[in-house]
C-alpha cells in the first residue's frame, strides 16, 4: 500500500459567499466521501487550509526573508489537502476522480502526490 | 447515525439550544452576536468536519467554537462581559441556583424573557420569539407547541425581526414599569417550553427535563419577584411545579410512555407537590380566574388522588368546560373528553372526543374506549393509527404493547 496525497487547487475565495443550503449540501457530500474512505480505512487524515494568514520565507542574500503569501492576482491555491492509502496509482486516481471538490466548481482539480516511502532506503542504509 | 442526518440534525437543532444558551449568557441586546457566532461555528463544523472526520461529542464542540467566537466578536465591539468558562459551561447544564430579585431583574434568563416579549409585536409573535431565542426551542417544536405549522411559525420569526428592526426597538432588559404588559407573554412561553419538556413532540425520549426545570424555575422566579408577582404567576408555578412531580413516573424501567393510571404515585415528587400547594394557596388572592388557575386546579385535583379511580373527574370535567370557554384549544377538548370517560363512562367520552385525525392522542383515546365497550376490532385500528402517528419513541412503544395486549 502506498500513501498518496490529495492537494485540492482552487480559486481563491471561490466559496466564499455560498449560500448556507449550498453548504451544507457541500458538506453532505464531502462527508459521505470522507465517511466512505474512512470505513475502508483508506483514509489517513487531511486538513483544510485556512484562507488567509500565507506567508512565505525565501532565501535572499543568504537570509531567510518572510513576504506574504498568494498575491492578489493568484488564480490557484491549495484549500485542503487529504492524505489516503491506495494499492497502486490507478486506485488514488479512482479515488481522486470521486473527490466532490471536483464537482463543486469548474475551476477545483485535484493534485495526486505519492508519499515516497523512505522505508526501503532505510533498510538499505542499515 | 448517516452523515446526511448527522449534518440536518445539527443545524437544525443544535442551532435553537445554542443560541439561546449563548444569548442568555451575553444578555439582552446580544441575541444578534449570540447569532453569529453560533452561524460561524456551523460554517467551522462543515467546513473542517469533512478533513478532520466528525468530532466525538458534535454539539459540545459547537459550543466551544461558538463561545469563542462571541468572545471574539465582543472584544471587537470592545465590551465588557464577564464571560469565562465558569460563566459559561461547554455542558450546557441550566443553572440550578434560584435567582434573587430586587425591582430590575437581576435574573439574566427571565429578564432576557421580558427583553424579547417586546410590545412592538403581536401577542403570538413575542411568545415564538421567546421560545425561539431564549427557550431555545426548535421550530418544528414550537409549531407542535403553538398548533401551527414550522414554515408559518418560521415565517413568523422573520416577521418579527423585521418588525423589531424597522421599528428600532433594541432587544434589551426592560424597565421595572414595563414588565406587568408582558408579563402574560412570557408566563405562555413558559408554559409551553415546560410541555415541550413535559411531552416532547418527537425524537427518542418523550421528556426532555431539563426544559422543565427551567421551566419552573423561571416560573418560580416571577412569582417572587415584586413587579412580576401575583395570582396569575402563582397559579403559573403552581401547575408546573405539581406537573414536574409526576415526571419521573411519565416513562417506566423498560422505557416505555406509562398511562396516568399505571404510573406510581409513590414515586411523585413530593417536594414539587408541596411546593406547588404553597404557589396555589397564594394565588388565591385576586379577582381574576385566568386559564392558568384552572389549569393548576386541575394538576392539584390529581396531585391529591390517591389512584385515577379515586379522583375527583367530574370536578375535572366542570375545570375543563371553563377552561375551554377561557381558551378553547382541540387540547383542552381532548382531555375533557378524557375526563367524561372516566366521569360517565366510555360512550360518554366517546361521544365527546374531537374529530381530529392527525393527532396521535386522539386515536389512542378512541381506542380506548372502544375497547371498553368491547369494539375490539375498532379499537385496533384506532390503537393502530395511533402508534402510526406516536411522536416519540416511548409512546410508540406503549400503543405497540397495547395492540398486542388488544389482538391477542
Amino acid at each position: 500500500m502506498t500513501q498518496y496525497m490529495l492537494l485540492l487547487h482552487q480559486a481563491p475565495n471561490y466559496n466564499a459567499d455560498l449560500p448556507r443550503e449550498k453548504m451544507l449540501e457541500m458538506t453532505k457530500r464531502y462527508m459521505a466521501w470522507a465517511d466512505g474512505l474512512r470505513q475502508k480505512g483508506s483514509m489517513v487524515g487531511g486538513e483544510k487550509l485556512a484562507v488567509g494568514g500565507v506567508r512565505h520565507i525565501k532565501v535572499k542574500d543568504g537570509k531567510p526573508m518572510a513576504s506574504d503569501g498568494p498575491y492578489a492576482e493568484a488564480k490557484d491555491v491549495i484549500g485542503g489537502y487529504f492524505v489516503i492509502e491506495a494499492k497502486d496509482a490507478a486506485e488514488a486516481e479512482t479515488i481522486a476522480r470521486d473527490c466532490p471538490h471536483l464537482a463543486l466548481s469548474g475551476t477545483n482539480w485535484v493534485e495526486i502526490r505519492p508519499i515516497d516511502d523512505m522505508s526501503q532506503a532505510r533498510a538499505a542504509a542499515g | 447515525m448517516s452523515v446526511q442526518r448527522l449534518v440536518d440534525s445539527l443545524a437544525r437543532d443544535s442551532t435553537s439550544r445554542l443560541v439561546a444558551a449563548l444569548a442568555r449568557r451575553l444578555g439582552a441586546g446580544r441575541i444578534a452576536i449570540a447569532e453569529d457566532a453560533v452561524q460561524h461555528a456551523l460554517l467551522q463544523a462543515l467546513s473542517s468536519w469533512p478533513f478532520k472526520g466528525v468530532p466525538d461529542k458534535p454539539a459540545a464542540w459547537l459550543a466551544v467554537v461558538a463561545r469563542n467566537r462571541a468572545l471574539d466578536l465582543l472584544r471587537h465591539e470592545a465590551r465588557n462581559v464577564a464571560l469565562d468558562d465558569e460563566a459559561f459551561p461547554v455542558e450546557l447544564h441550566p443553572p440550578a441556583s434560584d435567582g434573587h430579585f430586587d425591582r430590575e431583574l437581576s435574573d439574566d434568563e427571565l429578564a432576557l424573557l421580558f427583553a424579547v416579549c417586546h410590545p412592538a409585536l403581536s401577542p403570538e409573535m413575542r411568545v415564538t420569539f421567546a421560545l425561539k431565542t431564549v427557550c431555545g426551542l426548535t421550530v418544528p417544536q414550537i409549531a407542535s407547541g403553538l398548533l401551527s405549522e414550522p414554515t408559518a411559525i418560521a415565517q413568523r420569526l422573520v416577521r418579527a425581526r423585521k418588525q423589531l428592526e424597522s421599528a428600532g426597538v433594541a432587544i434589551e432588559a426592560p424597565p421595572p414599569e414595563a414588565l406587568p404588559e408582558r408579563a402574560e407573554s412570557v408566563r405562555t412561553a413558559l408554559y409551553l417550553m415546560f410541555n415541550e419538556g413535559y411531552s416532547a413532540s418527537s425524537g427518542e425520549a418523550l421528556v426532555q427535563p431539563e426544559f422543565c426545570v427551567e421551566a419552573v424555575r423561571l416560573a418560580r422566579a416571577l412569582a417572587q419577584h415584586p413587579v412580576t408577582a401575583g395570582p396569575a404567576s402563582d397559579a403559573l408555578a403552581a401547575l408546573l411545579a405539581l406537573t414536574a412531580a409526576r415526571l419521573p413516573t411519565r416513562v417506566g424501567p423498560d422505557g416505555v410512555a406509562q398511562l396516568l393510571e399505571d404510573q406510581p404515585r409513590s414515586q411523585w415528587d413530593r417536594g414539587l407537590i408541596a411546593l406547588g400547594f404553597a404557589h396555589l394557596e397564594r394565588s388565591a388572592g385576586g379577582e381574576e380566574l385566568t386559564v392558568w388557575h384552572l389549569r393548576a386546579e386541575i394538576a392539584s385535583l390529581h396531585a391529591v388522588a390517591p389512584s385515577t379511580e379515586a379522583t375527583d373527574w367530574r370536578r375535572i370535567v366542570d375545570v375543563y368546560d371553563q377552561l375551554h370557554a377561557l381558551d378553547p384549544s382541540p387540547v383542552v377538548e381532548l382531555a375533557r373528553a378524557v375526563a367524561v370517560g372516566r366521569a360517565e363512562g366510555p360512550a360518554a367520552g366517546l361521544a365527546a372526543l374531537p374529530d381530529a385525525d392527525g393527532n396521535p392522542y386522539v386515536h389512542a383515546a378512541r381506542g380506548q374506549f372502544l375497547a371498553e365497550l368491547g369494539r375490539r376490532a375498532e379499537a385496533c385500528t384506532h390503537l393502530a393509527r395511533a402508534l402510526e402517528l406516536a411522536h416519540t419513541t416511548p409512546e410508540r412503544s406503549l400503543m405497540a404493547r397495547r395492540l398486542a395486549v388488544l389482538s391477542s
